[in-house]
């Protein structure tokens, strides 16, 4: 299994901070955060950093980056402060 | 005069006296108010010439022209003297709600020179002021001094600005507290305050200037509000407050972690984040006077060794710096080291890095366990830190040495290379490694490390341009026109701090300089244009460079600790340009569109089309010499790898001296300052 955490204003718009899933891919657990929690966490997604065991799926294989039993995906919409 | 009174209160507490003084119109129009308005005070005073913690160093409470109008944002005011932690100029600006009533008062501000004796509290009204004994306030908290300052006065309208024992014992970085939540964190004002046994300032008025033109200032009030209804940023602030940006903010390495050690720690959104604190100890939100955000945290923790009665919690810099910085993850230990460091009055900053250095200093043998009096300082430490905030406060064993800071203390006791402090300020939550800008930040910032000096935190993470100056958007982790966003960006925050308006207002709602200058105008009626303000803007940093550079600071000093330009010793440093990537393409739809219906269209576009195919753009960067293989390469040890990943901070440095007509000793060249119209400026550093 593995642990996806949603962070932020993904996070309150999901209406919980973290699931588990048997996905393979970075994409296939984007495809299952809009499944699950439908149009309203569109906005931040489509904008989001997504870290999978601390590092940027960007700096991995993107969306293509394979996910294996235990890990561990972070979602980060790009909303700061500071 | 319209929007402001025209004058300032001037009290003498050696001599016991207060008299009102006028400030010419002209002062106004060169330097606006707030901080920008007491630099040349300070600078026609030649406060640079009295010791920061002497009873001759002019301590200055600025309001500005926006300052307590009812605009969102508009609650701040500034507190100015030389400061005791840099030993140069030094500013702190405030929310909360004590300046609208200071301006009630019929004063834009108030200049304490002189010390007392004994320890008293400043009441100003719009009938009089007095100075009256606080003997029985000193050794209070600034919690306890506010309600009792209120109960005493009897009027719960009455606004209070306090230090707590941390100002009273002249922590270089004690801070001023209203509202209990609300402070002028930085720079040690509160120090200043208690040198000269002032424990606090009380206001209450009922005066409004007369605003230059009172519908157009109503139109662009209501636009503001329009704007903030669709900001994003706004969004994030009102559901989690600053703290906000600990999750966005570690994962793109902005967030320091064990003395800036770390390149990525999920603990810190995992268990120190704004949404994890609304889930679980928020009780409610509070807002600064006039806000429609309210960023402000209301928190309780019920029980457990840290448990804390209702009140205000860690911001983001209190979360960071009392969190993450110590590789601490204790949600209620931060908050419970945030209270203390409120009540005892001191900046979290400060104390936080304060403490990572001698956590470090300590790991090293530097400090041992005689100096520490047997307390084992440690990273992710919790039962630690109350002790160490105690100690702070009242200057005993160890916290006397951290009660100086990292600059004096490293100095004393080595350890000068994690030691991370700008012209003796220590650095605030954001890493320039993540955010290139962030290093001129830091360095050319006028008090010292800073985010708040300029807007480039915005900037590099793509939330504002600076177009409308005719300046062009410079590219993440790109030293090329770092320098001049740099100067943009302070452009924007030295008007926002001599307005004085919050600058996160400013940033959710899309105001740029044009937006300061409609607003400035329609309050006093001066009529700026974008380029009569920018001049403003540049008039009010030189002089206040122009003042670092007499209490001393040359070039030498714009310097930034290598430890925060090199790439993390721990954990792998983000491949930067591919890790912002996506930040910059999506920027615009979503940050400049106010119909929601499109809103919601681009963003779905975004979703739909460009994020899933985000990665394959992504991987054509790596066809780009230098950024595949980053991390094998960091791993390996290879040199020029490093070396691309440090931050080219010399450069964009000297490209900056080059923007700015720097001479080779630090100083505002003579040219500049006189196509100012600031001779009198150029005479003092030129001779």
């Amino acid at each position: 299994m593995v642990t996806v955490k949603l962070h932020s204003l993904l996070r309150k718009a999901a209406g919980e901070g973290q699931f588990s899933t048997k996905a393979g891919t970075v994409k296939d657990i984007l495809k299952e955060v809009r499944g699950r929690y439908g149009p309203g966490v569109e906005r931040y997604l489509a904008q989001s950093i997504v870290m999978v065991n601390g590092r940027n799926a960007s700096d991995l294989k993107g969306a293509r980056t394979r996910l294996q039993d235990g890990d561990e995906v972070a979602i980060y919409p790009r909303i700061a402060g500071g | 005069m319209k929007g402001n009174w025209g004058k300032v209160l001037l009290v003498d507490l050696s001599k016991a006296t207060t008299e009102d003084v006028e400030i010419p119109e002209k002062d106004y129009r060169d330097y606006l108010g707030g901080s920008g308005l007491a630099a040349k005070w300070f600078f026609d005073h030649r406060g640079w010439e009295a010791d920061p913690l002497s009873p001759d160093n002019p301590f200055m409470i600025m309001c500005g022209p926006l300052s307590g109008l009812n605009l969102p944002g508009a609650s701040r005011l500034e507190f100015c003297a030389r400061s005791p932690l840099t030993g140069i100029w030094g500013e702190s600006s405030m929310g909360g709600h004590f300046a609208p009533q200071l301006k009630a008062t019929g004063y834009d501000g108030i200049i304490v020179t002189g010390a007392s004796d004994k320890p008293v509290y400043l009441y100003v009204t719009d009938k009089g002021t007095e100075i009256r004994d606080a003997s029985h306030l000193w050794g209070k908290d600034t919690y306890e001094t506010e309600d009792l300052l209120k109960e005493e006065i009897g009027d719960k309208r009455a606004q209070v600005a306090c230090i707590g024992p941390a100002g009273e014992n002249m922590v270089l970085y004690a801070s001023v507290f209203n509202d209990k939540g609300s402070t002028a964190g930085r720079c040690g004002m509160g120090a200043v305050m208690g040198s000269k046994k002032l424990k606090a300032v009380v206001a209450r008025g009922g005066l409004r200037p007369e605003l230059a033109d009172e519908e157009a200032f109503k139109r662009l009030r209501e636009e503001m509000k329009e704007a903030l209804k669709f900001s994003l940023v706004a969004d994030g602030l009102k559901a989690f407050g600053s703290n906000v940006h600990m999750e966005y903010g570690m994962a793109i390495g902005d967030v320091p972690t064990k003395n800036w050690r770390v390149a990525y720690w999920q603990n810190g959104p995992d268990k120190l984040a704004g949404s994890v604190v609304a889930e679980t100890r928020l009780t409610r939100n509070h807002a600064c006077y006039g806000c429609p955000i309210s960023c402000k945290r209301i928190v309780e923790v019920k029980e457990g060794p840290f448990a804390m009665p209702e009140g205000p919690g860690s911001e983001y810099e209190g979360a960071a710096a009392l969190g993450t910085l110590l590789y601490m993850d204790d949600l209620d230990a931060n908050l419970k080291a945030n209270e203390l460091c409120n009540r005892y009055g001191m900046d979290v900053i400060s104390a936080g890095s304060t403490i990572a250095w001698s956590i470090e200093a300590y790991e090293n043998g530097l400090l041992t366990d005689e100096q520490t009096g047997g307390l084992k300082l440690s990273w992710n430490n919790p039962e630690m830190l109350p002790e160490v905030i105690r100690r702070i406060a009242y200057r005993e064993g160890i916290g006397d040495i951290l009660a100086e800071g990292t600059r004096r203390a490293s100095e004393k006791y080595g350890g000068k290379e994690f030691a991370i402090h700008v012209k003796g300020l220590e650095c605030p939550m954001h890493d320039p490694r993540a955010l290139w800008g962030m290093s001129l930040t830091y360095a050319t910032s006028i008090r010292g490390a800073c985010h708040c000096a300029d807007a480039n935190l915005y900037a590099d993470m793509g939330l504002i341009t600076h177009e409308e100056l005719g300046i062009k958007r410079s590219w993440p982790f790109k030293a090329k026109g770092k320098a001049a966003q740099t100067v943009g960006s302070q452009v924007k925050s030295v008007l926002s701090n001599s307005a004085v308006i919050c600058e996160y207002v400013m940033v959710a709602a899309f105001a740029g300089v044009q937006t300061m200058a409609d607003l400035v105008n329609s309050v006093t009626g001066f009529g700026y244009d974008l380029d009569s303000l920018r001049d403003v803007a540049d008039r009010i940093w030189y002089i206040k460079r122009a003042i670092g550079n007499l209490c001393g600071a040359t070039r030498e000093e714009d310097r930034v600790p290598q430890r925060i330009l090199e790439p993390h010793p721990e954990g792998v440093t983000p491949n930067l340009t591919s890790a912002l990537f996506p930040t910059y393409i999506t920027m615009k739809p979503m940050g400049k569109l106010r119909n929601t219906k499109m809103h919601e269209m681009t963003a779905n576009m975004a979703t739909k089309y460009l994020f899933p195919n985000i990665d394959r753009l992504l991987r054509g960067l790596r066809f780009i010499p230098g950024l595949a293989g980053h991390e094998r390469r960091l791993k390996r040890g290879d040199q020029s790898e490093r070396a691309r990943s440090t931050v080219p901070f010399q450069e964009m440095l000297e490209e900056y001296y080059r923007l700015r007509d720097i001479d080779e000793k630090g100083r505002p060249s003579r040219a500049r300052l006189e196509s100012l119209g600031m001779k009198e400026v150029a005479d003092a550093l030129h001779g």
